[in-house]
């Protein structure tokens, strides 16, 4: 049966056996173990390479113990990893009207950081709070008008949550990204009522916008298989293995490595730089549109204000985009904003070539130095009040 | 308990540790509870309907069908295996079919009924039972205790999506002693490994690719169709080869054998040949259980015998779900089947041995046929409607939109490309390269590189897990 002494037991009988012994297993389990020490060591290294690539690293972390009620935190600093555990820190609108931004990681990055630089709405907050009102931040990096209105849709299931106004930084390359990120799906598994508002606009709204309320339901199948699929229990076996593998804890952080590598490895074999013009593809601008359009609505049945705005871009830059496709885009986003009566406002020369920082050796395209997000905060600040929607 | 989440892996090591320190006369039940644990971890009452079911067969093959063996008998006790499939499965099929005729002949009625729920592996367990009644009404002897006969049904690796076992392959492993091997648990933990990989690094990773193609409301152009059959036809194979990988390594770490179920079946050179590697333990239950018998009932008709095929293989694809693109994608598959037996058996005829450059290029040729032809297939399979089939290989056959997507990203394009080019690279370099894999790994330099490949292999599964997505077979 087995090489090796016998001792009627079969597990003890393998473990003793000779070939168990001169196999692959025990190679295996040495290799793993080096690779953990390994990750042990480097844990921190990787998440703060992550935190970089995330463009957060300015954002001081927040600790555990923190809570609600000492609110130094106004924005969802996790960018969008951890929304569960940040949702906690939004103000309560019940008591004072709320503001929320959201967009991409322009709204949270600030290129060359310096000692009392603050996030657009952080300038917000500060201004508004004078007049009793709040602002909150709720940005992600690339984050696609299906997660703008995912979070919109979020926000306004709760009184607690529900903004008065809630302003949209667009920005025409995320028009090429579709669905919901972890943290997101993690937010929506965890809420069935949101899912069920979820499932009602696909409902009610499929026939004026098929592709976008197509997709919710595609999302929230997956979801709700997903749900039927993973037990607490499962979740609860990650955490603790997280907690004692290393390689499992920083799991996250070694797919976001490789994910960087691979895309510099593509970048660099088809000579793709950040400047290389590459078209919208058209079912996916469609889509993001009508997920534009699906906000409005959800905003207009909450009696939510929305504003949009084109963000501001680096002159000095060379865009990427294709010149004709982003002027027919900027157009659309001022009909939109007409045809719904939204306040709006093309941003994308406010911020002044001085204000603009570096990323990839090279002008940031998107990312503006502390002073640009004072001035677009100013111009927030000034559009709403025009509007009308400060009281 | 989905096979590639943490829960398995720890539900496996605990029950593989307390069965081999259990006394052997104990095994066999705890197995079955381990496997009932297993199954009721989904949704418990579906246990009450896998052990009646259970119930049924056994005490059916042991008295009724024993007692007299007859084509009437056996035929009720098919009817009562299929009851709870099409009523669970099927039900809403056949009043929506009926509805549509109904609407044709001018009445417009539709029979509403509840959401029904699927339970997990009925399809594969109903055949499973079916072959039973007919193996015993063929002369085999019936497993006479309950005990035997409830593990032949339940035993977990394979009941939720197959292999489908037989009572010849099963009976001498339940019945006989059962040891456990250092080639066993070497040869399963190898099995389990790679199959967490094909899940979770390539399946898994595909599923978005293919998923945004076949949005029903998406108009995709000619690359986003060929990436999203492509895709799913890599998905599927990567995913349903991986859940019997795991099955097989995991029965295997308890003493048995299963039987297997894929065998490179991209590399067929034929749609016969695509068959004897893709799902085998199904091609062969169709075979034996469904066209064999219609053949032989009409046997002084042998002109009929392709109408055989299309049947079994229309019945195939209604197997795999209750929709007419599963019709579509069995019949298309007969019919290539037939053309395979009758008007292209010159092309599709191979040799596998010593050959000609000619003899060579022509295996080349009728391989990438063959391919075409399968992925085809897979776009009734995968489609939401015939309908949306049909827009796609139009999209397909008329180059529509050119080399540009009108869905997919550039980056799902290339990984869609760089998947199947490793795939295809994969079976060149087995094949062609290293036709003796066994040799291979006996060198001196394989003692260090396989646990590493292996240590790798871990550490992608680690990195690239999306937390346990369900099996597209899940489904069937």
């Amino acid at each position: 049966m087995v090489q090796g002494k016998q001792t009627g037991n079969f597990v003890w009988d393998l473990v003793l056996d000779k070939k168990f012994h001169s196999g692959s297993t025990l190679w295996v389990i040495a290799f793993l173990l080096f690779a953990n020490l390994l990750f042990f060591r480097w844990s921190d290294f990787l998440i703060q390479e992550r935190k970089r690539n995330l463009l957060i690293a300015s954002a001081p972390a927040v600790s555990n113990s923190l809570t609600a009620s000492s609110r130094p935190v106004r924005y969802d600093r996790s960018v969008g990893e951890d929304l569960e555990r940040y949702w906690s820190f939004i103000p309560d609108a019940v008591s004072l009207p709320l503001v929320l931004l959201t967009g991409m990681s322009q709204m949270y990055m600030i290129n060359d950081f310096r000692e009392g630089d603050q996030t657009i709405v952080e300038w917000m907050d500060d201004a508004l709070s004078k007049k009793g009102v709040r602002a909150f931040g709720l940005a992600a990096p690339n984050l696609s008008n299906e997660e703008a209105f995912f979070l919109l849709l979020a926000a306004a299931s709760e009184p607690k949550t529900t903004p008065r106004v809630w302003i949209f930084g667009v920005c025409f390359d995320k028009f090429r990204n579709i669905d919901l990120r972890p943290g997101y799906r993690t937010f929506l598994k965890n809420r069935p009522p949101l899912q069920e508002r979820w499932k009602a606009m696909a409902d009610r709204y499929a026939e004026r916008y098929p592709l976008a309320t197509d997709k919710m339901k595609s999302t929230l199948s997956a979801l709700r298989q997903e749900i039927r699929k993973t037990t607490s229990f499962e979740s609860c076996l990650r955490e603790r293995t997280a907690a004692w593998v290393p390689m499992v804890r920083v799991r996250k952080e070694l797919n976001a490595r490789i994910q960087m590598s691979l895309f510099l490895l593509r970048n660099k074999l088809l000579g793709i730089k950040p400047a290389s013009k590459r078209p919208i593809i058209p079912s996916r601008l469609r889509m993001n549109k009508e997920f534009l359009g699906l906000a409005a609505e959800a905003a207009r049945e909450k009696g939510i204000k929305l504003v949009v705005y084109v963000v501001p871009l680096n002159p000095q830059a060379e865009s990427p985009y294709v010149p004709e496709q982003y002027e027919e885009f900027k157009e659309w986003l001022a009909q939109f904003a007409l045809r719904n009566g939204l306040p709006t406002a093309d941003w994308e020369k406010r911020v002044p070539v001085e204000e603009w920082g570096e990323l990839m050796d090279g002008p940031d395209f998107k990312h503006f130095k502390g002073a640009g997000h004072r001035l677009t905060a100013d111009a927030l600040l000034d559009l709403m009040e025009r509007s009308g929607l400060l009281p | 308990m989905i096979f590639t989440s943490y829960t398995y892996l720890l539900f496996l090591a605990v029950v593989f540790l307390a069965h081999w320190h259990l006394p052997a006369r104990w095994r066999k039940l705890f197995l079955v509870l381990a496997s009932y644990g297993f199954y009721m971890s989904w949704s418990w009452p579906f246990g009450f309907l896998l052990l009646g079911v259970s119930v049924f067969n056994w005490a059916y093959g042991r008295w009724v069908l024993t007692e007299r063996r007859s084509v009437l008998r056996l035929a009720a006790g098919i009817a009562a295996n299929l009851s709870p499939l099409i009523y669970f499965k099927y039900t809403g099929f056949i009043l929506d079919s009926a509805a549509v005729v109904g609407g044709w002949l001018g009445h417009a009625w539709h029979f509403r009924i509840g959401e029904i729920l699927l339970p997990l592996g009925i399809s594969f367990f109903t055949f499973q039972g079916i072959a039973y009644l007919v193996d015993v009404t063929g002369g085999e002897k019936p497993l006479e205790s309950p005990l035997d006969f409830f593990l032949f049904k339940a035993l977990w690796p394979q009941l939720i999506a197959g292999p489908i076992v037989r009572l010849s392959e099963m009976r001498g492993q339940i019945q006989g002693e059962r040891t456990l091997e250092y080639g066993d648990f070497s040869q399963g933990c190898r099995r389990i490994l790679f199959g967490f990989f094909k899940k979770v690094v390539l399946a898994d990773a595909l599923a978005p690719v293919v998923e945004m193609v076949f949005l029903s409301k998406a108009a995709p152009h000619v690359v986003d169709v060929t990436a999203g059959i492509l895709g799913f036809g890599m998905q599927i194979y990567f995913d349903f080869s991986a859940y019997s990988d795991i099955a097989i390594g995991s029965a295997r770490l308890f003493g048995f054998r299963l039987p297997e179920n894929f065998y490179w079946p991209y590399g067929a050179s034929s749609p016969q040949e695509f068959w004897n590697r893709w799902h085998q333990t199904l091609s062969r239950w169709i075979r034996d259980y469904l066209f064999i018998p219609l053949s032989f009932s009409y046997r002084r008709r042998p002109g009929l015998a392709p109408l055989w095929i299309l049947i079994a293989m229309a019945v195939c694809g209604l197997w795999h779900g209750a929709a007419w693109t599963f019709v579509v994608w069995g019949v298309w598959h007969g019919a290539l089947l037939v053309l395979n037996a009758t008007r292209l058996k010159g092309f599709f005829a191979v040799s596998r041995g010593p050959s000609s450059l000619g003899e060579r290029l022509r295996v080349v040729a009728s391989t990438a046929v063959t391919f075409f032809l399968m992925q085809i297939g897979w776009l009734f399979f995968r489609a939401g409607s015939i309908e949306q089939a049909l827009t796609f290989l139009k999209s397909l056959l008329t180059f529509h939109g050119g080399f540009r997507p009108s869905v997919l990203r550039e980056n799902d394009v290339l990984f869609t490309v760089l998947v199947f080019g490793g795939m295809m690279a994969a079976h060149f370099v087995r094949f062609r390269c290293f036709p003796d894999v066994g040799a291979v790994f006996a060198k001196p330099w394989a003692r260090f590189a396989k646990p590493l490949v292996y240590a790798l292999v871990i550490l992608s599964i680690v990195v690239f897990d999306q937390e346990a997505k369900p099996f597209v077979y899940f489904q069937f």
